[in-house]
């Protein structure tokens, strides 16, 4: 069974319903037999109720409106900086460019190793070559 | 994401708070202007700063920078408006009155315009838990995040917000009835 000074500590958290199901228990306990705690509790939750009907202050429709076209401003600005962005990956067209570049190349290298170093020595040169060219890519 | 696809993501998820945005830069500031000005700009952060948000909870998102903002501006104004700085000791709950009857308390809390004079008066960390408590009907877990503090500092701060109201409008009541 708690005390009065305890009860008193933990009153604003009963009344925010922030207490775990126990601590709520012995409150709720206390409170039924506590004539002083229970005035106390009731003051709270009057002064509780009377703050939560406390209008908000309304918000301006001409801020409304302002933030809207602000946003707008904003987001289209942001829109046309982007194709001075980096490319987070490159894309397609740019690879299969840079792919044919080198295939043109290593088919020079090919031509040219065959011609001077014979078949078996350039069948050897393609294998190690197309692994680096998918390696590479 | 493209940028009209962000928009309306921003718009669906952050700008439903804008009304709990403008009463608490409104209640922090005490100035319609002032907190036009902290929203606007609050809003334009959040919109800058919204690929870092995930989506938990956009209330209490927008209400922390519209806090930052509000506090940023009251720090600027500071010789405009006079705030006395806030001490958990000096604005503790000290001398909590005794004497509210509950009638005389109802009797003044009734009076709404009594009551939120009351609220003015407080110190800022105490109005403000009072309003995303009451007004807003945040949790501690939310108000802790949006002040950054602890959730039983948040405990404490309404608390002793509260004991000062009580004694505050109590004492309306005593020299009513005095005069």
């Amino acid at each position: 069974m708690r005390n009065c000074d305890e009860t008193r500590q933990w009153l604003d958290a009963y009344l925010d319903n922030e207490l775990d199901p126990v601590n709520t228990l012995e409150i709720e306990q206390h409170l039924q037999t506590c004539p002083a705690c229970s005035q106390a509790y009731e003051e709270l939750r009057a002064l509780g109720a009377a703050l939560s009907t406390v209008p908000r202050y309304p918000t301006p429709a001409a801020l409304r409106e302002r933030i809207h076209s602000a946003l707008l401003g904003e987001a289209s600005a942001e829109a046309q900086t982007i194709p001075f962005a980096p490319a987070a990956r490159p894309s397609w067209r740019w690879v299969t460019a840079l792919a044919a570049r080198r295939i043109r190349f290593l088919l020079g290298f090919f031509i040219f190793i065959f011609r001077i170093l014979g078949w078996e020595f350039g069948r050897s040169a393609i294998g190690i070559s197309t692994l680096l060219f998918y390696r590479q890519l | 994401m493209s940028h009209s696809n962000r928009l309306n993501r921003f718009e669906q998820l952050i700008l439903p708070h804008l009304d709990a945005a403008y009463n608490l830069a409104r209640w922090l500031t005490g100035h319609d202007q002032d907190a036009q000005d902290v929203v606007q700009e609050a809003s334009l952060r959040a919109f800058r700063a919204f690929d870092g948000f995930y989506g938990e909870n956009g209330r209490a998102w927008l209400l922390t920078i519209v806090r930052n903002t509000a506090y940023n501006l009251l720090q600027k104004n500071k010789s405009l408006r006079q705030t006395t700085p806030f001490d958990e000791e000096l604005h503790g709950n000290a001398g909590a009155s005794e004497c509210a009857t509950p009638l005389s308390l109802l009797r003044g809390a009734e009076d709404e315009q009594n009551l939120r004079a009351a609220v003015e008066a407080l110190p800022d960390e105490f109005r403000e838990a009072l309003v995303l408590r009451h007004q807003d009907g945040l949790s501690y877990r939310e108000i802790a995040l949006i002040a950054g503090v602890p959730t039983g500092t948040v405990m404490s701060r309404l608390a002793r917000a509260r004991a000062r109201l009580k004694d505050f409008l109590a004492k309306g009541n005593r020299e009513e009835e005095a005069s």
